[in-house]
Formats: C-alpha cells, structure tokens, sequence
C-alpha cells in the first residue's frame, strides 16, 4: 500500500513533468469518447423513447393488402375476429397522414376514442376531443399556426374548409412525440382523412395472452382475404434493427476519427522516446524493479485514462441530453419539416456508464504498458547504453 | 554515517565484496557475435577503491552492470558479500542490487525536469517513499558534497560537476556497502575531478568497497587508489 | 519548480482527485435519472393516446415511420423517383416474418405438360 502510494505520487509527478503530452492525450480520449459516446447516447435513447411507445401498441394490427399496398379495411371485418378465442377486443381504428402546405410537412392525424383512454392523456392545456368539430393538436402545430384553445383550424376536405375547434393542446415536454399530431374523435378523423363510413384505416387486436399471437394471426389471415396482420412483437423487432443499423452507420462514419487517434496515441505511446526509454534505464539502475516500473506507468496511464474518458463520457451526456444533440441529430433525423426540441430521456444507467468507461480505459492502459514493460525488461545495458 | 541500511551487513564479514568467476558477455549482432567481456575472474576485497581502466569499449561499463547484478552474465558467477546473485530472479536481484550496490552511471544520470532533491529519493520510491530521516539523509549528503543550497533546483541548472554529485548522493542513499561508478570524472574539469576523486576515497574510508571504471588519468593515477585493473577488447590485462 | 518535496502530497492530491471522475459519473447518473422521470413519462402518456410509437420526428424520415405503413414492394416508397437514402436499407433486411405477414400460405402451379 505505502509501495503503490508512493509509486503513485511518482507517476503524478511523471505527467506533470510530461504535461504536454498528458493533457494532449487527455484531450484526444475525450473526443474521441466524446464522439463515440454521443452517437450510442443519441440511438439508445431515441430507441428506448420507441420501446416506450410499442408499449401502448396493440397486440395485433390488421390491415387489408390491395395491390401490394396497405389499403383501408371494412370495418365491418372487426365483428368476424371477435369471436377468435384469447381476442379481447377489436377496434377499427382511423388515422393518418396529411400534408399541410403552410408549414410544408406531414401532420398526423389520430382518430382516439376519448372514453378509451383511461389516466392522464399528456395534454398541456384542455383536454381530449369528445364530439365532431374538436381537435387537440401538437405543440409544434400550434406555434406554427399560432393556434391555441378556443381557436379553429380550418382544412381542406372535398373542396370545403372544415373547421375544428382546438380543445386541449400538448406541451413542450411530450414535443419529441405530439410535435405533429391532430387528435380527433374517430368519426371526425374520418372527416378531415377523407375515409369513407364503414371503411378503417387498420383493425386494432388486444389479446388476453400476448402469447397466442401468432395462433391469432393465423386464424385471422384464414378469415380475412388479403389481409396482412402484424405482430406487436414484430414491429418492436423491426425498430431495434433499424436503430442498431443507424446506430452501427453513426458509429462506422467515426470510425475515421478512432482509427486516428489510436494511431497517433499507438505512436506515442509505443515510441517510447529516448528520454523516457532512459528514465526507465536509470530507474532500474536506482533499484526499481520491474514491477515498480510498470506499477508507475499503469498509474500514469490509468489517470491519463479514466480523466479522458470521464470528460468525453460527460461531454457526450451534456451535449445529447442537455443541448439536444445539434447536428448529430440532423444527421440521423433526415429532412424533418417539423423538428420538435430532441428532450430525450436518457437511457443511461450505471452498467452501460462503466461499460464505456472500462472499454476506453482497459485497452488503453494495457497499450501503454506494453513498451514500457519491454523498456524496462530489456537488459538494462541496452537502456544504459541507449545514449551513448 | 549511518543509522538505517544496516540490513545489508548482515552477511558473512569474511567474504569479499565482490568474487567474480568467469564473466562473460556475449551480444549477438546478427552474425556477429561480440564478447564485451569475455572470461573476467575477479576478487575484490572489502573497504577499497579499485579503478577499471582501459579505452572506451574496452568492456568496462559492461563488466561494472555485472559485478552490480545489473546485467545477466552469459557465463560465468558474481557473488555480492559471499551472496551468489547471478542466477536469482530479476525480483530478488532488484533487493540484493537495491541495498548492496550503489550505482553511479554516467548515462543514467539525473531524470531531467525534476528536482535536485526528488532525484536524490529516487531509489526510495519502490520502498514506500522517503522517510523524514531519508530526507534529512539526503540533505546531509547534498550538503557534504556541496550541493545542497541547491536541493530544490531541477536538475537542468546544474553544472557538470554538480550533476556528478547529485547522482553520487543519489547512489549513497540507501547507504550501500558497495558502490559502483562509471567514469565518474568524465567531462569536468580539472577541479571538479579532482573532488570526486577525494570523495571516492572518503567513502573507502567509510568503509565501502567502490570500483570506478575510467580512462581518465586524474583519478587512475591517483595516489589513494588501492588497485588499477586494466582491460582491452573485454579482457583484464592487469594493474 | 522550486518545490520542496513532501513524499506522498501528490499521491493525496490524486487520491482526492480520483474522486472527481466517480462525482463527474455519479452527477451524469443522477441528471439522467432525474430527466428520464421529467421525459419519459410524459412521452408515455401521449403513446397511450395515439397507440404508435411514432415520434414527431417521422413525417420526413422514413426510416422512423410507422413500420406498418411501408410498401414492401413498392420501388420508391417516400415519393416518386427517390431513391433509398439509407443504404442500411438495403443492406439489410426487416425480419422475414414482417415480409410473410399477409402473404398467401401457398402457391399452386399446373404444369402444361
């Protein structure tokens, strides 16, 4: 103990006296963790804030195959699959997408059952639409447009302006998801979509036991032609691909900056220079013994490392979660029209905090190591004499 | 002078301080082979100056690492104190060469952007650091060679001289019964080696064995040496 | 550089210091927990309401769509003439269940001959 702490205050004053090279070292780690450490941040939050949303996802979503396309359903349908045994209930449900040319984006537009929705439906101000004409509509559509409650929205539907009456708007906080949305009864959704009566956007199963699903779909495909039924589970397999693709992209499009930095710190740190390969040589000749050499060095090395790889690791943290990623974001989001504040929940836990750190500083310090351990395992003639 | 490091007299008073049998070191450059040393068989008595003199190459420093236990012999035995250390582990050889054998290289020197002071320590690091009486040690050393109003000073202030003297307190610190130094009077001036020489031969009237390789002259030809070993081409030719 | 040497202050000094980089991660921890409980639950709120995992952040990108709303078959399915901005998209495949789903369970072929 007293052996390492002295070892320890030697190796600190080692960095001071390489303080050059120390804080350049420190630096590099930093962005390059910085780097790294932002990109998976950025993906693991974003696909936590997914895993989230295919929670409230029903079981099952049915929808009717014409042509190869997803295509409205007869709603009718529903009353066929409700005797299915394990199905709890079927809801026709009607959504979608529309264009609006005064902001140049797509809006969703969410047919809901208010009496459906049971606990707090995340509204900021006023509450759900419960009769034809109402709307509760998203955060970034309503600065936009400048709407607010008590309001109406007019839109375009078979030539004649409707109007809604904005009854209940989202807040900022839930901006990452209601940015975009219209929230209407399901027969006004029907309206402002233009979907005919009788006619649904898809069929919405919940199961008892979430287990029978693929038994489920089966029977269902027996009973409805042409339809295409899509598993719950499914669909949450599907995002964690993608984020992982995405995600694995990011990170190959920084492998560039990786591969430098571990060339320039491999240059550093195995060219051992001259000086150190004969401060080495006369510790050694002062009776350290190789055990001291290296225990010094991994000291060195390990604070070099762990300072680097904390300040990325808080770099990264800070500017995903505090700053909203700028520009990262913009590289993994697209050409988005509406771009709400990314008020990302972290998804960091302790665990993968010092799985990153451990994946910076293990293999660094082991790399550091390596030359000093021949350094001082050559025989100290050869560092003797590495001078004259 | 000494009150610590007491440890290392605890051996047989009788042996000599150093019996070297058979040294050998071969390099092998590529084909080549080179002996530097080649078949050195040595007894050296305890309490003396003895000088190593011969040209640079000659084999002296090589043969200094392993009468130190510094350098693996390719043949041949080193007993340190009746302690035969040729064939222990690099572990135990680093104790044996930690408390006998106070090392005093021309190339080794001082590690550079540090103090006067920390240097002089060095050795103690691997021990748990320095002790107040380790410090007051250092400083007595510092001061008896006349350095030691520059204890805090980093090491690149000093002159050649000075220098010289900081690495001998460095190699005295743990009080070592033997003390080894390789042309220690290289590259000062007429002065400065001759009060180096004066403190080889006040630390053999300490009581300590101390051999110094050199070509230089002024401390070869010195009246207080007890003993001039010559070599050429890594053989001893005789005083 | 004219310090006088205390065997060990440096050592403290880095005893102390390594606290810094545990409260650095702890402080990240802390701040995650805190805006994972100010976000998250909010967002959850609002997925009950509309029952998609969409985000905001799908009208323009494709890849973050509702996944049933694809074309499997369709060559340029964000708009006339685009092509696959994402290579991972054809790199990789969605899980082969996703394709089946909605698929006929067999193909029956009458050989002329």
């Amino acid at each position: 103990m007293k052996r390492q702490l002295a070892l320890l205050d030697f190796a600190m004053g080692s960095l001071r006296r390489r303080a050059g090279k120390s804080l350049a070292l420190v630096a590099g780690l930093a962005f390059v963790v910085g780097l790294f450490g932002s990109a998976l941040l950025l993906t693991d939050a974003l696909k936590r804030e997914y895993e989230r949303g295919t929670e409230a996802m029903p079981d099952l979503t049915v929808q009717r195959l014409v042509a190869g396309r997803p295509s409205l359903i007869d709603a009718a349908a529903a009353d066929a699959l409700r005797d299915i045994p394990t199905v709890r209930e079927v809801r026709p449900r009607v959504w979608g997408y529309f264009f609006f040319r005064a902001i140049e984006a797509n809006v969703t537009i969410v047919g809901v059952d208010a009496a459906r929705i049971d606990g707090d439906p995340g509204l900021a101000t006023g509450r759900l639409p419960r009769a034809a004409g109402e709307v509760a509509i998203g955060t970034a559509l309503g600065e936009l447009l400048g709407l607010r409650v008590g309001d109406e929205l007019g839109l375009p539907v078979d030539g004649e302006m409707t109007f809604s009456r904005v009854v209940g708007t989202f807040g900022a906080g839930s901006a990452l998801r209601s940015a975009d949305l219209v929230i209407a009864t399901p027969a006004h959704a029907r309206t402002l979509l233009g979907v005919p009566e009788g006619a649904a956007t898809d069929l919405a199963i919940d199961l008892t036991t979430a287990d029978e699903a693929p038994v489920v779909s089966a029977r269902i495909a027996e009973r409805l032609e042409g339809a295409r039924v899509l598993d719950k589970r499914l669909l949450r397999r599907t995002y964690e691909l993608t984020f992982d693709t995405r995600g694995g992209l990011l990170a190959a499009l920084l492998v560039p900056a990786l591969a430098a930095f571990l060339l320039l710190a491999w240059e550093r740190l195995t060219g051992l220079g001259a000086a150190e390969r004969q401060e080495i040589g006369v510790l050694k000749a002062v009776g350290w013994g190789t055990a001291d050499v290296l225990a010094a060095r991994i000291w060195e090395s390990a604070a070099i490392a762990v300072s680097g790889a904390v300040l990325g690791l808080v770099a990264a943290y800070l500017y995903v979660f505090w700053a909203g990623a700028p520009g990262l974001a913009n590289a993994l989001l697209g050409w988005s029209a509406i771009q709400p504040p990314m008020e990302l929940a972290p998804s960091l836990d302790p665990v993968q905090a010092f799985a990153i750190l451990g994946a910076v500083v293990v293999p660094f310090v082991a790399v550091s190591v390596v030359p000093a351990w021949r350094a001082a395992m050559i025989d100290p003639d050869r560092a003797m004499r590495g001078a004259s | 002078m000494s009150a610590d490091g007491g440890e290392a007299r605890d051996d047989a008073a009788d042996a000599p301080a150093i019996a070297a049998e058979g040294l050998r070191k071969r390099y092998v450059d590529g084909s080549r082979r080179i002996d530097a040393v080649a078949d050195v068989t040595l007894t050296v008595p305890r309490g003396q100056l003895w000088v190593l003199r011969g040209p640079s190459g000659s084999g002296k420093t090589t043969l200094l690492g392993m009468l130190g236990g510094m350098l693996v012999p390719s043949r041949g035995s080193v007993a340190l104190m009746g302690d035969d250390v040729t064939h222990l582990r690099d572990h135990h050889r680093t104790e044996v060469r930690r408390h006998r054998v106070g090392f005093v290289f021309q190339e080794l020197s001082l590690v550079s952007r540090m103090s006067v002071r920390e240097n002089v320590l060095l050795p103690l690091v691997p021990l748990g650091g320095a002790t107040k009486a380790h410090e007051r040690r250092a400083e007595a050393l510092l001061e008896r060679f006349g350095i030691g109003d520059r204890a805090d000073s980093p090491v690149e202030s000093l002159s050649g001289g000075q220098r010289q003297r900081a690495a001998l307190a460095r190699g005295l610190v743990l009080d070592p019964p033997l003390v080894l130094l390789d042309e220690p009077t290289a590259h000062l001036d007429t002065d400065n080696a001759l009060e180096v020489v004066a403190l080889l031969a006040e630390l053999r009237d300490d009581g300590r064995t101390v051999i110094a390789a050199t070509h230089d002259p002024r401390l070869a030809d010195d009246a207080r040496v007890d003993r001039v070993i010559r070599m050429r081409d890594g053989r001893v030719e005789e005083a | 550089m004219s310090r006088r040497f205390v065997p060990g202050r440096r050592a403290r000094w880095a005893l102390v210091g390594a606290g810094a980089p545990f409260a650095l991660v702890a402080f990240v921890l802390i701040d995650a927990a805190r805006l994972t409980a100010a976000r998250a639950g909010r967002s959850a709120s609002v997925a009950r309401v509309t029952e998609t995992p969409d985000l905001a952040l799908s009208s323009s990108a494709r890849w973050l769509r509702h996944p049933s709303q694809s074309e499997a078959g369709a060559a340029f399915s964000d708009l006339p003439a685009s092509l696959d901005v994402d290579p991972a998209g054809a790199l990789l495949g969605p899980p082969r269940e996703v394709l089946e789903a909605g698929a006929p369970e067999a193909v029956e072929i009458r050989s002329a001959r």
